[in-house]
């Protein structure tokens, strides 16, 4: 700590005249090395380009561009792609960049260097929405520098790196137009399959439900009520049939089915088959009787027996072969008890029998349904009203058929109305599902139409495009360092740490300088102050001291400039490069 | 320059073998004080000093043309006034530490203070350890303090005049360890009062130790009516010279000189 505080100039100068050496030393050692850096960096060249962002040839509101983002964004994402490591090594393998570096920095480091070296400049403009009437900020283009300690290096790759800018851009917008056309056609062709998948379900549907739909609910019920009178007038028909039946049952129940009163055209009563056939079977028993059998008349009568036999039916010869059976085997067995079975009587007999039997038999198989009525009505009323009966009855059992057909169809018919409700709601529900699926597939059909125009757009870069309005030139000036600056700063700094130093210093020693600090701490100004007294040979030595070091700072000029100008380059060439380092004229 | 301080001194040894039986011993020897001439010492030998051992150790105070013979001159008024006002004669010139100056300071000042007008002055080295102040006439005496306080030297035979009227000189011869216990011991206390009580009018000025790094120093001090600080400026720590103020406190400090200001 010092001991007191500075308070008056005078002490200011006082602690500089302490502290003189140090400050001195401090401010001229921090300048040279202010006049080294700035005489030795190497100089740095920059070389850059400028490229126009354009607005699209093709009006927005005739084609509007999938690619929505906003310049800056996009400048930024372009800049990302650019600046990869592996495009920026294809750089410095192309135009043989960092050589030295190479050699001891792994890849990784030198790569990072030269994104150092690369600048990315936005020029931006006040710009008036025309849609908002807002005053935004845009960006209307940018510029794209490389650094270099060679200016050709710095053009070329700078030259590499707007080609790459470029490049990318258009790839960029072709891919996210591409990118966004992809899409819309997957989507369109996901909505046309599902389309064709509602179709055939509602197909399906369809022929499920087939009558039970909603739009066939009119005409059902339209048969429906057809189908229920055609029900009635059965009904009726019907109802009808059986009156009539149940009527022409009284009247037959009235009626003899045999009657006599019948007579033929020639006055004689008129007989069944049956009837006369018994009547000329007697007749022929007892003509028989009395005549031979050859007698004409009898023959006519057997004749006559015969076809009546064959128009009654066999149902006469059944009743007559039993009785003939039974009076066979009656006699048979009269026969066998008389003359014993071996009798020539008996055999034939029993041979009777059994052709008897076997013709039963026989009779029995092809008509046992004639045996079973013993005999047909004769009377012609009876018949004709046994016939009426029997169509009343053909037209109960047709009636009763058609009803029952027309029932289960209105049963049926019943039931697809009743289901309509159920599957309308169903079915709506498809058609709606189908129907906005359709809609959906309409929009995104007319979407990538549109996005189809809009790659188009891009594809032949008629999009916002980048045109490079200020190609890269080869710098004549280095960028950096500016050397006077360096110069002007180190000496301020340096003077700065100078007196720095030596305010430090200062600070930090408490020792007792000057009269006015010792009154201060002894409490009393000191009785007189001597200054420092030298004898000659003192006075001598501090002389030779400034000799020497004058002498020795002027050699050490010297001998810089020899050493300059011998081992590295002629003093002029060097005076000149400096004057061009620092930009002197003269 | 030089020539004429040789022919002075050349004089005064011619003087001072003119006049050898002008000795005198300090009882018949009334008040020196109200003397205009210069004493004569019949029993101090006269060993003149060297004007290049002054020039060499920067002795200035009795170059009448020198700025710091001035201020000293000022100093001498100073330390003068101080001194007879209260009626003291003995004057202990010490400092903190080593190397600020206070020898020099107490050559300069005993010699400023015997050019001036009808003062005597005795100049005694009591840094035993490091005696200069021999070195700074260019004298070389045989016999010192530290024989008298040996024993083996009676104080008259200690003292020598460097040739210089009114100085009389007390020096060290060699260099004694063990400083610190002689300059407190008893003897020490004898001889400071003998060397006060044989000169009434006389002034006497110890070349005392440095006060903070010899322990002893502070023992002699009740022998002295007053003392003097020496700082030399950007040498002397704060707390050295507030620690040295503290122990002086008791012991009359007149004042302090700022020694080889910038």
């Amino acid at each position: 700590m010092a001991v007191m505080e500075l308070e008056r100039p005078t002490d200011y100068l006082a602690a500089f005249g302490r502290r003189k050496w140090l400050v001195l030393l401090v401010t001229l050692s921090l300048a040279s090395l202010a006049l080294l850096v700035a005489t030795f960096w190497p100089p740095i060249y920059r070389s850059s380009a400028t490229i126009l962002i354009e607005e699209p040839d093709v009006p927005s509101d005739l084609v509007r561009s999938t690619v929505s983002t906003f310049a800056d964004e996009r400048l930024q994402m372009i800049e990302q792609r650019v600046m990869t490591t592996q495009n920026l090594i294809g750089i410095i393998d192309k135009f043989g960049l960092y050589e030295s570096e190479r050699k001891t920095e792994p890849m990784a480091v030198v790569v990072e260097d030269m994104r150092d070296m690369i600048d990315l400049g936005v020029v931006s403009a006040d710009v008036n929405d025309p849609r908002s009437g807002r005053t935004t900020r845009a960006t209307i283009a940018f510029t794209v520098s490389f650094d270099s300690n060679a200016p050709r290096t710095a053009q070329q790759v700078a030259n590499e790196l707007v080609t790459l800018y470029l490049s990318e851009n258009l790839r960029t917008r072709q891919e996210q137009a591409a990118g966004t056309t992809g899409f819309l056609h997957e989507e369109s062709s996901r909505l046309a399959g599902r389309i064709e998948e509602l179709e055939t379900q509602l197909a399906a549907f369809k022929a499920k439900y087939a009558g039970s739909l909603p739009e066939q609910l009119t005409i059902n019920t339209q048969i429906l009520d057809r189908t229920q009178s055609d029900m009635l007038e059965i009904r009726r028909q019907l109802q009808a049939a059986q009156e009539r039946q149940i009527f022409l049952q009284a009247q037959l129940a009235q009626v003899d089915p045999y009657s006599t009163t019948s007579v033929t055209f020639d006055g004689k009563p008129l007989l069944s088959a049956a009837d006369r056939l018994r009547a000329l079977e007697m007749q022929f028993l007892s003509i028989s009787a009395t005549y031979g059998p050859n007698h004409p008349d009898v023959k006519k009568l057997k004749r006559e027996i015969d076809g009546l036999k064959g128009a009654a039916g066999g149902g006469s010869d059944a009743v007559a072969l039993q009785e003939r059976r039974q009076a066979i085997s009656t006699e048979l067995a009269q026969m066998q008890e008389e003359h014993g079975a071996e009798h020539p009587d008996v055999k034939r007999l029993q041979r009777e029998l059994s052709n008897v039997e076997a013709a039963i038999a026989e009779g029995a198989n092809s008509a046992s349904v004639a045996a079973a009525s013993p005999e047909r009505p004769n009377n012609p009323a009876y018949i004709q009203l046994q016939a009426q009966v029997n169509a009343a009855e053909a037209d109960i059992a047709a009636l009763k058929g058609q009803s029952i057909v027309v029932e289960a169809k209105l049963t049926a018919i019943e039931q697809r109305v009743m289901q309509t409700p159920e599957v309308e709601r169903a079915y709506l529900e498809m058609k709606r599902d189908y129907d906005q699926t359709v809609q959906k597939y309409q929009e995104v059909r007319q979407k990538e139409g549109e996005a189809r125009l809009a790659e188009n757009l891009e594809a032949e870069s008629k999009g916002e495009k980048f045109s490079v309005i200020e190609p890269p030139a080869l710098p004549e000036e280095p960028v950096r360092p500016n050397r006077k600056l360096i110069l002007l700063v180190g000496f301020a700094l340096a003077m700065a740490a100078g007196v720095g130093s030596g305010a430090l210093a200062d600070s930090i020693d408490d020792r007792v300088y000057g009269q006015r600090q010792l009154a201060g701490l002894s409490g009393q100004p000191p009785l007189v102050v001597i200054p420092r007294v030298r004898n000659a040979g003192e006075r001598n030595r501090v002389w030779a001291l400034w000799i020497l070091g004058v002498l020795a700072v002027v050699a050490g000029i010297v001998a810089a400039l020899a050493y300059v100008h011998f081992m590295v380059m002629p003093l002029d060439v060097a005076f000149a490069m400096l004057a061009e380092r620092f930009k002197l004229r003269f | 320059m030089e020539q004429l301080e040789k022919a002075v001194a050349k004089a005064r040894a011619q003087r001072r073998i003119a006049q050898p039986g002008e000795r005198r011993s300090p009882g018949e020897n009334g008040t020196v004080f109200a003397r205009a001439t210069p004493p004569v010492y019949r029993e101090t030998p006269v060993m003149p000093f060297r004007p290049a051992a002054f020039e060499a150790n920067k002795v200035v105070a009795n170059r009448p043309d020198h700025p710091v013979a001035d201020i000293y001159r000022s100093l001498r008024a100073r330390v003068q006034q101080r001194l007879l006002r209260d009626n003291r004669r003995s004057l202990g010139i010490t400092s903190p530490g080593e190397g600020e100056g206070k020898s020099w300071t107490a050559v300069n000042l005993a010699l400023s203070l015997a050019l001036g007008e009808n003062q005597t002055v005795l100049l005694a080295d009591l840094d035993l350890r490091e005696p200069v102040v021999a070195r700074y006439f260019g004298i070389e005496p045989k016999l010192g303090i530290n024989d008298y306080l040996q024993g083996r030297a009676t104080l008259p035979e200690c003292m020598v005049n460097p040739g210089i009227d009114r100085l009389v000189l007390l020096p060290a011869v060699g260099s004694l360890g063990n400083s610190a216990e002689l300059l407190s011991s008893p003897q020490m206390s004898s001889l400071a009062r003998e060397l006060k009580q044989r000169y009434a009018d006389r002034i006497i000025i110890y070349d005392l130790p440095p006060l903070l790094t010899v322990g002893d120093t502070i023992g002699f001090l009740p022998n002295v009516d007053a003392t003097l600080l020496v700082l030399r400026d950007g040498k002397t720590h704060a707390g050295e010279l507030r620690r040295a103020v503290e122990l002086l406190a008791g012991h009359e400090l007149i004042g302090t000189v700022l020694n080889a200001v910038h």
